[in-house]
């Protein structure tokens, strides 16, 4: 500031040239002056921002809100849900531990505290993972929020987080096969996590048609029967007879997703939509249908099943032989093979073939899991396999198959397509109210009444419950083996629907191998083990819908009584 | 020139300060919107964490168990549900509208 008015004050003195000089370094200097005063502010207000105005912002909380914010929320893999938005399966952050050996100050103080936290931790050998000299070490893997709080109460610099991803099914087996698993890298590897795999990648939610309370009622009745007699495994379903929505799937023996690697191979087959089995007088169903739909003869009509039939060198013979002649009624009621084998017969192979392709019967189901398999039809549709098909022999698919034809066998008559997803996502079920029709509205009415009358009086009747008209067919089938079919080893199933006078649901339990026990005489047939099992599931599934029972209801099938010879 | 230059300083400064203005009030505006997508993001997470946990604990199979061993109870035979028509007010409401006609107590159960 002196030297300046120094200047200044000789400046005064001088003129010309010398002073020209003067002013313009004066002007030089005021400029370089002012760039650097203005530098100086700049910084100075910077400095001020930092320290004073945006302090507030840099609190412990901020920062981690701020860390959790740059995390890729867009990569999370989307959620499942039950119809009622029951979660099924979901990804969560879990915080996995690992150290830094390097940065660790005391490795046995730290060894002593982390194994207080995991008692699962071996104290010896988490102290020479930490003594070690590598810069990263595993501690423990997908840890409890509270355990992770504890680890940071411990306050070592050497200990870190990092979070994985990892996928949870708060449904665990019950929903196994359906629901499906993903792979570590969180890629769906089965059920609806395979086929649904790009939008859940995308982060989008899917919800299923199954529901959680359902789902579990038929898991427990499958698996008692199974239990109780001594079965290799078993299937059931549970579906809209109008909208086809699947509302329980159930396939057993079944896997934990969280740890599949523990089951056998055989837990992950998938029964319900890729085991294709004979499941015999199920088929009764179709072929009646079949024989209703196109020959328009009254219930009387007869069927002599005084013999065996013989085509060939095959015998159609009877397993509870009436030996006499029975009526149309008769001839479902008591599950003659005779009279379904001349049913199927007066329709014809071409036709008959033709009505079971209508219903779904003959091709792989078009469902939303990828587990699906194609039923096996003869090569050759002759008059045998024409026969043989009548009552479900020579023929095999799927109890999810079976159970959508029945479905359209009994709703009146038009096409059900199963589904998985709920009808609210617009899934199929949108589809099915199309109404193709496949069968009269009358026919349907007339198969309502015969699988009434098997449940009164034939077959079924274990699976009778009342106030709530269940109408069904019982089916045991013989497995078929490397020697042909093989007499111990049955494929017993009870397929229905309820209320029969105008039906909502149908339900199917197929029960693989039973043994006979001292409850069932040593019997291993649907009558005895599938159907139970079925009226067990109807009453619980009254409870859960809140169905209230309808005690004075008009018998359904009594219009059929009049044909049929009753016993006592 | 000596004015200019006051000038051109002032039009500076200002300048300056209102881009140190605009460009703070940006800042604060990112931090903010990550803030509060932070903040959507943790309570998302959180609402996951919560519907998982109680998916495990409501878990069907889980409450049976609980309910049969805790409790003593089973599951109800379908009888127990009864129909709305055979539902009768316990007691029969008390009616004291001159105009209405009849059995006030019966009407208004018929209706339920």
């Amino acid at each position: 500031m002196i030297f300046y008015r120094m200047m200044r004050r000789n400046a005064a003195k001088l003129t010309g040239d010398r002073s020209a000089m003067l002013d313009l370094a004066h002007g030089r200097l005021v400029a370089l002056s002012s760039f650097f005063a203005i530098i100086y502010m700049v910084l100075a207000v910077r400095a001020f921002d930092v320290s004073v105005v945006q302090a507030k912002f840099w609190n412990m909380e901020d920062a981690g809100a701020i860390v959790v914010a740059e995390a890729p929320e867009g990569k999370r893999r989307g959620s499942i849900y039950d119809r009622n938005g029951n979660m099924l399966a979901t990804s969560l952050d879990m915080a996995s531990l690992y150290a830094d050996p390097y940065l660790i100050a005391d490795p046995e103080k730290t060894a002593r505290g982390l194994s207080d936290i995991f008692p699962s931790l071996n104290f010896g050998k988490t102290l020479r993972s930490l003594q070690s000299a590598r810069r990263f070490v595993w501690i423990e893997r997908n840890i409890s929020p509270r355990q992770q709080e504890a680890v940071m109460q411990l306050g070592e610099p050497g200990l870190a987080f990092r979070y994985e991803e990892k996928r949870v099914y708060p449904a665990k087996n019950e929903m196994a096969h359906l629901v499906g698993m993903t792979n570590v890298d969180g890629r769906g590897l089965a059920g609806v996590e395979r086929s649904f795999d790009r939008m859940l990648a995308k982060g989008q939610d899917v919800t299923l048609s199954l529901d959680m309370r359902l789902q579990h009622a038929l898991h427990r009745e499958v698996g008692k029967a199974i239990d109780d007699f001594n079965a290799m495994g078993g299937a059931g379903v549970i579906m809209d007879a109008h909208t086809g929505e699947v509302l329980a799937g159930v396939s057993l023996p079944d896997f934990n997703p969280h740890e599949p690697g523990l089951s056998e191979a055989a837990a992950h087959f998938n029964r319900l939509t890729l085991g294709v089995y004979e499941l015999g007088s199920v088929f009764k169903i179709f072929s009646t249908a079949a024989f209703l739909e196109t020959h328009d003869v009254p219930m009387s009509t007869t069927f002599d099943a005084r013999e065996p039939i013989k085509v060939g060198r095959f015998t159609i013979s009877d397993y509870h032989a009436e030996e006499r002649i029975l009526t149309v009624p008769e001839v479902f009621m008591v599950s003659s093979n005779i009279g379904s084998a001349m049913m199927g017969q007066a329709v014809g192979g071409q036709r008959l073939r033709q009505f079971y392709e209508d219903l779904g019967l003959l091709s792989a189901m078009n469902v939303e899991v990828a587990e699906v398999a194609s039923p096996l039809v003869p090569d050759r549709w002759g008059e045998v396999a024409t026969m043989t098909a009548s009552y479900g022999h020579g023929i095999a698919t799927t109890p999810l198959n079976v159970a959508a034809a029945v479905a359209t066998v009994v709703n009146g008559g038009y096409l059900i397509e199963p589904t998985f997803v709920h009808a609210g996502e617009g899934g199929k079920a949108r589809n099915n109210r199309n109404k193709i029709s496949v069968i009269s509205e009358e026919t349907s009415y007339k198969m309502r009444e015969l699988m009434r009358l098997v449940v009164t009086d034939g077959t079924g009747k274990n699976a009778d419950v009342p106030g709530y008209r269940l109408g069904g067919k019982t089916g045991t089938a013989e497995k078929s083996g490397a020697g042909g079919y093989q007499r111990k080893k049955l494929i017993s199933s009870f397929v229905g629907a309820f209320p029969i006078n105008d039906p909502r649901y149908v339900v199917m339990v197929a029960v693989d191998e039973p043994k006979g026990n001292k409850k069932s005489y040593g019997y291993a047939t649907a009558g005895w083990v599938a159907a139970p099992a079925v009226q067990r599931l109807v009453k619980t599934m009254a409870n859960i819908l809140g169905m209230a029972p309808d005690y004075d209801a008009p018998s359904y099938e009594h219009p059929l009584r009049q044909y049929v010879a009753l016993e006592g | 020139m000596h004015l200019k230059t006051a000038l051109v300083l002032c039009f500076a400064i200002l300048s300056g300060a209102m881009l140190v203005y605009t460009s703070q009030r940006v800042h604060d505006a990112q931090r903010t919107l990550r803030m509060a997508r932070a903040a959507v993001q943790k309570e998302t997470q959180t609402t996951r964490m919560l519907q998982a946990e109680w998916a495990f604990l409501s878990a069907p199979d889980r409450l049976e168990k609980i309910a049969g061993e805790k409790l003593d109870l089973e599951g109800g035979a379908p009888r127990i549900i009864p129909s709305f028509e055979v539902l009768r007010p316990t007691t029969a409401p008390q009616m004291h509208d001159a105009s209405f006609s009849g059995d006030a107590g019966e009407h208004i159960g018929g209706h339920e």
